[in-house]
């Protein structure tokens, strides 16, 4: 097999020490700007970007894509200790992974989730190399209408995030919809809820809000349980028992398959892959209701699907040249700056550039496994500061996050009036996540319903037109049927009669 | 005695202040201070990478530091107000990119904090001419072609364009009136890129945009270039036709790309700037990686600058004002 004679040219020159400490770097201050709220992936590669200047191509691209799959295991870290997000994407892994941290299972859930990082990057890696054309001209069937159709399957799964009260998941997907549509209209160019804010022109950034709600809320709310000085809970082992890796098998396979082809999709979002894997993980469960609580299925699942998709997106630029992500975007400039253009050529022409970078992809996610893991004793440690000094850390770090995304004052407070409706709605005991995910997909639907729109003149039909929109709009159809009887006056009551 | 000393000490003083901000003028850049070279899009976007192949050889003309700051949102609003507020010192510059920046001062809906007078322009850097494009194995060969099944069916035809009044989407509306035919025409907010996918994934027949977003694929020859929106023919492209010379007329429209300074920026400081930007323009790894990229270097002065965005400023207001964005 060609193929495989140009990957082992290069293996040979990916761990030439250079390269290989390239990667090691990479992955690096990948998961350091994982960790740090605020500064996402897309920005630590943008501001390394003069630096690969002095790099030969294929060491810049290995550095800047080590920076991105790195940044999806960072953003863990946090999520997981302290319940700030700092991506987008580590949103979900709040969910499950804080609730480990707080029984003292916070090894265990990084543990899981490094693992899921490396086998979701490296089965990914592999559909590149076997199959990236093929691969590609399946993901180019989803033009707008099929996207569309993909995220109302996405939205119409929200119910499984309803937990007890129906109700108020719906109210806060309404919510979330309406955060969503602050800005500028995509088709008509007027500006919606801004308020005559020019700040608020580009609409709400995803990163500031969660911040905001779910670092900013969750450091409101526990100022007022007395402080304890650490983690009660004693840290049990670092590595997760042989129960949790075997409940995390099925939740990686089926990450890594979520995150690929959501990955090659275009019009989508790294976070995405996990809101979808971590709500197929509770609908597939035996025990939904141990999620939320600290189901370790929770962790495994979004975390592979997160490197999945990201090491999936490196795809469509390397075999079209086309960028699916504002950081992938950065690696085509990246590309462009050392005068080469990532496309259908890039093999034939560049091959003494593609392959190594290819090659690094496999040896980074390894990197990435063995540079974490040993850190994790370290990371857990975290826990044993006092609340009060690691609050003040956070409310610093984010603070200056929202300040580093936004570029002006008007971020911060955007994220610190976040963190105040966090606490809010956390009080009064309304869930979050549905708020989140409908915030993503608000936007993404509706442009991709005016694009489809704009191509049938208005008729509806084409949302019908392919076989692949009619199979996902069916299936959406049978998902909310399916969750009707939980919306029956019955159970609404039984709900609230719970809640009282 | 009193008076006069302290007349005579005004005198000296003032003399002094303004020598120094004379010397000051005149020492521009002043070492150990960073002009900052603003830029209203992501990182990695075309824009951008541009601006960070230019730099380095602008940087050595000047004899100064240049910070590339990207300030994204609201399709170069919020960028270019931080440009148009800034000091007129020339230690704050922007990339502006026609005619996207003007539609959104031109439509009052936006708000804009800037117009025209807002920004000194100091060199125009390129100009793109938007290319349309269909697939390789598309049953359309010609622009001839695409009129005439937009004839025979109205609105069958859809045209991929980037978002809303950019310079793709203004050159799909001229196409549309040119060819005096219905298409539909499809803006993706997202950009070119979308735009290009949707193509190339056969949902839409054809796409209109500039060269260096279609670069890669067309090189490699998945899709082919039918025309282009622009005066003469593209040294980038010779062997593609203008719409004008295929008979269609009013259809020139392209992007271009140049640096501007706030208002008011002094006459010394905008030619000093305007010889760097030239030269370092002229530098042979710059003229390669646009060459590179399919972007078309066009280099003026201050003077023609202004007078071509001028013009341009009517035309797309007019153009503005029959799609009824004004």
């Amino acid at each position: 097999m060609e193929t495989f004679g140009f990957l082992m040219q290069g293996f040979a020159v990916a761990l030439q020490p250079n390269y290989l400490l390239l990667a090691l770097a990479g992955c690096f201050i990948g998961t350091l700007v994982g960790v740090l709220p605020g500064i996402g992936p897309s920005a630590g590669t943008a501001i390394l970007l003069p630096l690969t200047f002095q790099l030969e191509p294929a060491g810049a691209i290995i550095l800047l894509s080590a920076i991105y799959y790195g940044a999806q295991y960072g953003g863990t870290i946090t999520s997981v200790l302290l319940s700030v997000p700092g991506e987008a994407s580590s949103v979900v892994t709040c969910f499950d992974g804080y609730p480990m941290a707080q029984q003292g299972r916070a090894g265990s859930a990084l543990c899981v989730a490094a693992v899921g990082s490396f086998v979701g990057g490296t089965v990914a890696t592999f559909g590149l190399v076997v199959a990236a054309p093929t691969m590609v001209a399946i993901a180019l069937q989803f033009g707008p209408a099929e996207q569309f159709a993909l995220m109302v399957l996405g939205l119409s799964l929200i119910m499984v995030l309803a937990g007890k009260s129906v109700v108020k998941a719906l109210i806060m997907g309404m919510l979330g919809l309406i955060l969503g549509m602050v800005g500028m209209d995509p088709t008509a160019g007027v500006p919606r809820f801004t308020f005559g804010q020019m700040h608020l022109l580009g609409g709400l950034d995803l990163v500031v809000v969660v911040m905001g709600l779910f670092g900013i809320g969750e450091i409101l709310v526990s100022l007022e349980k007395k402080a304890a000085p650490a983690i009660s809970a004693s840290i049990r082992s670092l590595l997760p028992t042989r129960e949790e890796a075997r409940q995390s098998v099925a939740p990686i396979a089926r990450g890594t398959l979520i995150g690929f082809a959501l990955g090659l999709i275009p019009g989508m979002q790294p976070s995405l892959s996990t809101f979808v894997s971590y709500m197929a993980e509770r609908r597939l469960s035996r025990t939904p209701e141990r999620f939320g609580n600290g189901a370790i299925e929770g962790v495994a699942g979004p975390e592979t699907a997160n490197n999945a998709f990201v090491n999936a997106a490196l795809i469509p630029l390397f075999t079209l040249g086309i960028p699916t992500t504002a950081t992938i975007a950065v690696l085509q400039g990246a590309f462009m700056m050392h005068g080469v253009l990532p496309g259908p050529l890039l093999f034939r022409d560049h091959p003494d550039i593609i392959w190594p970078v290819i090659a690094s992809l496999y040896v980074g996610n390894a990197l990435l496994l063995v540079l974490n893991l040993p850190l994790i004793g370290i990371w857990v440690s975290l826990l044993r500061v006092p609340y009060a000094l690691l609050y003040v850390l956070i409310l610093i770090f984010t603070l200056i996050g929202a300040y580093s995304i936004t570029g002006s004052s008007y971020g911060v407070g955007v994220m610190i009036f976040f963190g105040v409706v966090g606490y809010a709605l956390r009080k009064l005991d309304f869930p979050l996540a549905p708020l989140v995910l409908t915030f993503v997909l608000g936007p993404l639907i509706e442009r991709a319903l005016r694009a489809s729109l704009q191509m049938s003149n208005g008729s509806p039909s084409i949302l019908f037109e392919s076989w692949t929109s009619t199979v996902l709009l069916v299936a959406a159809c049978l998902i909310l049927l399916s969750s009707v009887p939980r919306l029956s006056p019955v159970n609404l009551n039984e709900a609230r009669e719970d809640n009282e | 005695m009193r008076g006069s000393y302290f007349a005579k000490l005004a005198v000296v003083l003032i003399g002094a202040t303004m020598m120094l901000t004379g010397m000051a003028s005149a020492e521009y850049p002043e070492q150990g201070k960073v002009i900052r070279m603003v830029v209203p899009w992501a990182p990695g976007g075309s824009v951008d990478v541009f601006a960070r192949l230019m730099v380095p050889g602008l940087e050595k003309e000047l004899g100064a530091t240049i910070e590339i700051v990207n300030l994204p949102g609201a399709g170069a609003q919020v960028g270019m107000t931080e440009v148009a507020r800034s000091a007129p010192d020339g230690y704050t510059l922007g990339v502006a990119s026609l005619p996207g920046l003007q539609t959104i001062y031109l439509d009052p809906a936006r708000q804009a904090a800037f117009n025209n007078a807002s920004f000194t322009k100091i060199t125009l850097t390129s100009m793109d001419p938007e290319a349309i494009a269909v697939k390789a194995d598309s049953p359309f060969q010609s622009i001839a072609d695409l009129a005439e099944a937009a004839r025979k069916e109205p609105g069958s035809i859809r045209v991929a364009v980037g978002g809303l009044m950019g310079d793709s989407h203004l050159g799909g509306i001229l196409m549309e009136k040119a060819i005096g035919a219905d298409v539909a025409l499809v803006t993706f907010d997202g950009g070119l890129t979308p735009a290009l996918t949707a193509m190339l994934g056969g949902h839409t027949h054809a796409y209109v945009g500039a060269p260096p977003s279609i670069a890669a694929v067309a090189q490699a020859g998945d899709i082919r270039v039918i025309g282009m929106m622009s005066e003469e023919r593209n040294a980038l492209l010779p062997d593609v036709p203008t719409l004008k010379e295929l008979g269609f007329e009013n259809a020139v429209m392209g992007a271009s790309r140049g640096i501007v300074g706030p208002a008011g920026l002094p006459e010394d400081i905008v030619a000093k700037l305007d010889a760097a930007i030239q030269k370092a323009m002229a530098l042979p790894e710059v003229q390669a990686s646009l060459k590179n990229a399919w972007s078309t270097a066009v280099v003026a002065g201050p003077a023609e600058f202004q007078s071509y965005w001028d013009t341009l400023d009517a035309d797309t207001s007019a153009l503005m004002k029959e799609v009824g964005e004004q």
